[in-house]
């Protein structure tokens, strides 16, 4: 039998397969250790037309622990203008640090984050970026983010 | 279709088996799944808020967090109680889920070959002259009429002998409910209350009708489509019918003596370990130990106690032993029928710790694995350059000093502009709580 985590993003994977969420589209999940998730906000919004990569990584206490997830920046892609999305893909959102639930997916993560982006009223880096970016651990997940804005 | 590692795709049952055309059989599958593992509930606990886990789940979750995955509210593992409905309910559901998918496969089959015979009768249906509307009405027409619905009670493959007469009705009737035909306990009913389709009038209670007939009968003031009993329906059980019947109601009944067999099972064990409570003494809960106050020494006798190894650090031999507690006192929650030995509890623990391990990446050709980072590599060097170059330009500057700590970047990065002064990132975020 597979581990726990494996068993549960394989679920995951089968339900994103035959049925993924309005404007999320699953580009690459070869293993069970990283996946790229297409996502791109829908309807009226700061961001229309654009799209972005996710980039999710799990350890092996997923989901007990929550996954790692960032915006794939690279020479196509980059990370949206969002206050609370620094430059180098990293997301300062509670969902994906103390506030993680073990009830949340794969799926549910890119939801948030496409309301975090559609809910944008000003396109910006957030404050600190350039010295965040300079210093930033590779994983997001060694970032230790204070949340304190609860407008979004 | 992007799978991963298709051999641990395959074979996961997941709610997405059932059809979403069958109303509420796919949210079932769900609600009898834990939300933590997405399994079907093993040893379900509830919390006061009412929400209930796997024990091993909400118990490995309550070790990180001290709140109920779905809403958030606090809890500890001294507000778990066990959930014996729900335990059954997921044990039951266990035994018949294989027994409804099969039932529906056959269904699917069933509609499937229907189908391909309708398909078949359009072709042909050019010589047969199409039945009118007076015709319909006709008594002679009737038995084919009535015909048509018993194959409608059981599935839509119809006799060839009638086939050309009826061809022109089937068609229109067909699309009156797709999804009619999936749910086998309307065919069940159907059943019990009339073989040939022949009702009792309900507003007179004395004319007899057919079923199909029934709307237009009480239209007409109950004076249309009364049924002569001199004009039965010959028997045409329709070839496909007699195939696929039996075998429906085997897995039908399949479901329902699995079910008593094991509510009775339960009951048994149930009753037998009220009646010896002696044997359940021994499984007394693990107590939870303060690691932290606790010696070296002690953390191995703790590991001793129970078999485990002794392996690695003082951080790794906590990790092991807290976690054969959780396993272990998730064990008693399981129905004595279902307790595992502490030998398997065991084997469970060596599993969990070979997949914390870190996977070693093994590099078969070095060339092309410098092909494929060298990107990678190239941005680091990149980066560790800037970084130089702004350190000297600081230290050109004289008064302000940069630090530039690895180990310390994490939790506080030296701020360029302040020297010396330390303060963690600081970064406005929202608590997306709205998500529970």
């Amino acid at each position: 039998m597979a581990s726990i985590s494996s068993r549960r993003l394989s679920k995951e994977l089968k339900e994103l397969n035959t049925e993924c969420p309005a404007g999320i589209k699953l580009v690459e999940a070869s293993n069970f250790d990283k996946w790229i998730l297409g996502i791109e906000v829908l309807g009226d919004s700061l961001y229309k037309g654009e799209s972005f990569l996710l980039k999710f990584t799990f350890d092996p206490g997923y989901p007990i622990s929550a996954p790692a997830v960032q915006f794939v920046v690279d020479s196509e892609h980059e990370a949206p203008l969002h206050p609370h999305v620094y430059s180098n893909g990293h997301i300062c959102a509670s969902i994906l640090g103390d506030a993680w639930s073990p009830v949340l997916s794969v799926s549910a993560v890119c939801i948030t984050l496409q309301s975090m982006l559609a809910s944008c009223k000003k396109k910006e880096r957030p404050e600190g970026n350039d010295r965040y970016v300079r210093f930033a651990p590779e994983n997001p997940k060694k970032t230790k983010f204070l949340y304190d804005d609860d407008t979004v | 279709m992007i799978m991963a590692n298709v051999h641990d795709a395959e074979g996961v049952p997941d709610p997405t088996d059932f059809p979403k055309s069958i109303k509420g059989l796919r949210a079932l599958d769900e609600s009898l799944r834990c939300s933590i593992c997405l399994e079907i509930f093993d040893a379900p606990m509830s919390l006061p808020c009412g929400h209930s886990f796997c024990s091993l789940c909400i118990r490995e979750n309550i070790l990180t967090r001290k709140e109920c995955a779905r809403c958030r509210k606090q809890a500890d593992d001294f507000h778990l109680t066990k959930n014996a409905q729900l335990e059954e309910a997921a044990l039951n559901w266990k035994i018949a889920r294989p027994a409804v998918l099969d039932l529906i496969t056959q269904l699917e089959n069933a509609k499937a070959e229907a189908e391909r015979y309708r398909a078949r009768l359009e072709k042909g249906k050019g010589k047969a002259s199409p039945t009118s509307d007076a015709e319909e009405r006709d008594s002679s027409s009737r038995p084919a009429k009535r015909r048509r619905t018993s194959a409608d009670s059981g599935d839509d493959v119809q006799s060839t002998s009638t086939a050309h007469l009826v061809a022109e009705e089937e068609e229109d009737e067909e699309e009156d409910d797709p999804h009619a035909d999936y749910i086998p306990s309307s065919d069940v009913e159907e059943q019990s209350i009339q073989e040939d389709g022949v009702v009792v009038c309900p507003i007179n209670n004395k004319h007899k009708t057919h079923i199909s007939h029934i709307n237009a009968h009480i239209d007409s003031a109950c004076t249309a489509h009364i049924y002569r009993p001199g004009h039965r329906p010959t028997k045409h059980a329709p070839a496909s019918t007699a195939k696929m019947k039996p075998s429906a109601k085997s897995a039908w009944n399949s479901v329902f003596q699995s079910n008593s067999r094991t509510s009775s099972r339960d009951s048994s064990s149930k009753g037998k370990s009220s009646r010896s409570p002696s044997t359940t003494s021994t499984n007394e809960r693990l107590p939870k130990v303060s690691y932290s106050v606790q010696k070296d020494k002690k953390i191995r006798d703790l590991l001793q106690e129970h078999g485990l190894s002794l392996n690695g650090t003082r951080e790794q031999q906590i990790a092991r032993h807290q976690h054969y507690v959780t396993l272990y006192n998730a064990n008693l929650d399981r129905p004595p029928a279902q307790c595992k030995s502490t030998d398997e509890l065991r084997r469970e623990l060596r599993k969990w710790e070979d997949s914390l391990s870190v996977k070693k990446v093994e590099i078969t050709d070095p060339k092309a694995y410098l092909r494929k980072n060298n990107d990678h590599f190239k941005a680091q060097v990149n980066a560790l350059n800037e970084r130089r170059r702004l350190e000297k330009k600081a230290a050109n500057e004289g008064n302000k000093v940069v630090h530039i700590e690895a180990s310390e970047m994490d939790e506080s990065p030296h701020a360029k502009d302040n020297g010396t002064e330390q303060d963690d990132i600081v970064s406005d975020s929202e608590g997306e709580r709205e998500i529970c």
